[in-house]
């Protein structure tokens, strides 16, 4: 019986299906086969929306496209490009900066790839970046975003799994940014050798002007960051009061957005968090048949026969999720997986702040993996280059991330130090 | 009209969780039924929105096998998918009809309203989608029909 329903997901998801209907289906035909009456596609469904947590899903994703829209997120790119734009393969660092700061804005690595790489991919080549370096080095920092706050992953990864999202906010902080660091390393080495280089210096009164006109747009990410360590917010309250901060900052501050282009931004929000929501829900349901056929616990028992060692579980997982990542998306691998693992996670007595990070760390080194790598791909599009090209160029990246997965992975401290420093040990 | 109706949704979620806000921690007098209200508004907007970002071809889904076919082979798996998630959508529409049938008596805590108001967004979301879903196979079979 799991065969079927496992099996049948899989060929649904292969043929194209959209996710959510893939996990939908396969769980449809588990509930006629076994018996089990209908109605429970329409309730879990509409159960797994029904979540509190979730609620800062659609909030973040606003907060985003707002802040996109309303020139934020291009005041944040040019103050970034000011400070460190004119050494050699400045703007490489750039790139992996503004990319990892204002990113994750839409939960999909890929269309965070596109829109973020589709200002500074042209940016790269235009001042004599090689079109193969610059899609590649797109394609690892677009997904990094995902690690660090403000992260609509995390906040997913937190409500599907049942871990603190305040905690993971801070968890994949250090891995995160040891992560932008080593990147901005490895790129600045090649940008070196092969001259990549150097915009005009920014003036000090250039600087000062750029710092200015940044000042207003920085408050978002800190409002939520701030409202969620500090205890005064819950997450969703907080993503609230983003929404709230960017549309005044957009509409009566800056003017970027009028009244009238307004209804098409929310669209793109509604669009954007819908598609991410409905495989919540539909997941929810896949959720119920597998605790129906006790997977979790025959899962488990397996694993731990294979081996007790907490090491084996973890390799196995991290290929397996290496192997998924190269042609589904973060967020999709995040909702079906999650909430199988955590009990063999719990078995394991592993923190689940330092797992969720792993895992994030991991979808990142997946999504860039050749032959498939779906944000690769992306980055290589935008870029206008072929994927063979871009596949060649990606590796040294690659590297760079893997080595701060293994040190993340054989490191707890990375990820559980700063959670338990300041949220206090739970 | 539906971009209105999901646009509005959402805007209610906002104002209301931001109207929760003022309320617990500016008034001190927290309002019982915000979170219930945006909760039901999350709902709403996620089915109908189902069927919009269906229409739209905007859910999340693998490509690399649609990438390598061309023409007629792509339409062909396009119509078998298409008809395949058909009773997916049947399943939402009955089912949400049932449990609109049998909740419609029970009360909800925070606003007082009838629990039906969760459930019905399941059988008009599920409504939204097969509708979607007919013109679609529909527009596959005339595409593939025209070639011959």
């Amino acid at each position: 019986m799991v065969l079927v329903l496992l099996g049948s997901l899989f060929v649904f998801i292969v043929i194209g299906m959209p996710i959510a209907f893939s996990i939908g289906l396969s769980s449809l035909i588990y509930l006629a086969v076994c018996d089990y009456p209908s109605f429970l596609v329409a309730q879990r469904t509409v159960q797994g929306v029904y979540s509190y947590p979730f609620l800062a899903l659609p909030f973040f994703v606003f907060a985003g496209m707002l802040m996109d829209s309303g020139g934020i997120t291009e005041r944040l790119m040019k103050l970034a490009s000011a400070l460190v734009g004119h050494f050699k393969g400045g703007l490489a660092a750039v790139t992996v900066t503004a990319s990892v700061l204002f990113g994750a804005l839409s939960g999909s690595g890929v269309g965070d790839t596109a829109a973020i790489g589709s200002i500074m991919i042209p940016a790269m080549t235009k001042k004599g970046y090689e079109a193969s370096f610059a899609a590649a080095l797109m394609g690892c920092s677009g997904v990094l975003a995902s690690l660090i706050p403000p992260s609509l992953t995390t906040v997913i990864i937190g409500a599907v799994g049942g871990i603190s999202i305040g905690g993971l906010l801070l968890g994949g902080l250090i891995p995160g940014i040891l992560t932008a660091l080593s990147l901005i390393a490895v790129s600045t080495i090649i940008s070196i050798k092969k001259g990549y280089g150097g915009e005009k210096k920014a003036t000090f009164r250039e600087r000062c002007i750029a710092i200015k006109r940044s000042l207003i747009p920085m408050m978002a990410p800190l409002i939520i960051l701030g409202g969620i360590l500090s205890g005064i917010f819950t997450v969703t309250e907080a993503a609230v009061v983003a929404v709230v901060y960017s549309l005044f900052v957009a509409i009566v501050v800056y003017k970027e957005i009028s009244f009238k282009e307004l209804p098409d931004v929310t669209f793109k929000a509604v669009k954007i968090s819908v598609s991410i929501m409905i495989i919540v829900g539909m997941a929810s349901l896949f959720g119920w048949v597998l605790t129906a056929e006790r997977i979790p616990l025959i899962l488990t028992k397996l694993f731990i026969s294979i081996s007790p060692n907490k090491w084996v579980f973890l390799v196995i997982i991290n290929l397996f999720v290496l192997f998924l990542g190269t042609f589904m998306e973060t967020t999709a691998i995040v909702i079906i997986l999650i909430p199988i693992l955590m009990p063999v996670v719990a078995a394991y007595h592993l923190n689940p702040i330092y797992f969720g990070i792993i895992f994030l760390l991991n979808t990142c080194i997946g999504a860039n993996t050749p032959p498939l790598g779906v944000t690769l791909m992306t980055a290589s599009k935008i870029a206008n280059v072929s994927f063979t090209k871009a596949s060649r160029a990606v590796w040294p990246f690659l590297g760079a991330t893997i080595i701060s997965l293994i040190l993340t992975i054989i490191f707890p401290a990375l990820t559980t130090a700063l959670p338990s420093l300041i949220l206090g040990s739970h | 009209m539906l971009k209105i109706v999901v646009n509005t949704l959402l805007w209610v979620m906002t104002a209301d969780v931001f109207t929760g806000v003022i309320f617990r921690y500016v008034l001190e007098k927290p309002l019982v039924w915000a979170d219930e209200l945006a909760l039901i508004c999350a709902v709403w907007m996620t089915l109908i929105g189902a069927g919009v970002v269906y229409e739209e071809d905007q859910h999340l889904y693998v490509d690399f096998l649609a990438e390598r076919l061309r023409g007629h082979k792509k339409m062909v798996l396009e119509l078998i998918i298409n008809l395949s998630i058909m009773p997916l959508f049947l399943v939402l529409i009955k089912g949400g009809f049932a449990l609109v049938g049998t909740t419609y008596t029970s009360i909800t805590p925070g606003l007082k309203i009838s629990v039906a108001v969760e459930y019905l967004p399941a059988c008009i979301g599920g409504a939204l989608l097969m509708l979607f879903n007919v013109e679609k196979i529909v527009g596959n079979i005339k595409m593939l029909s025209s070639e011959k």
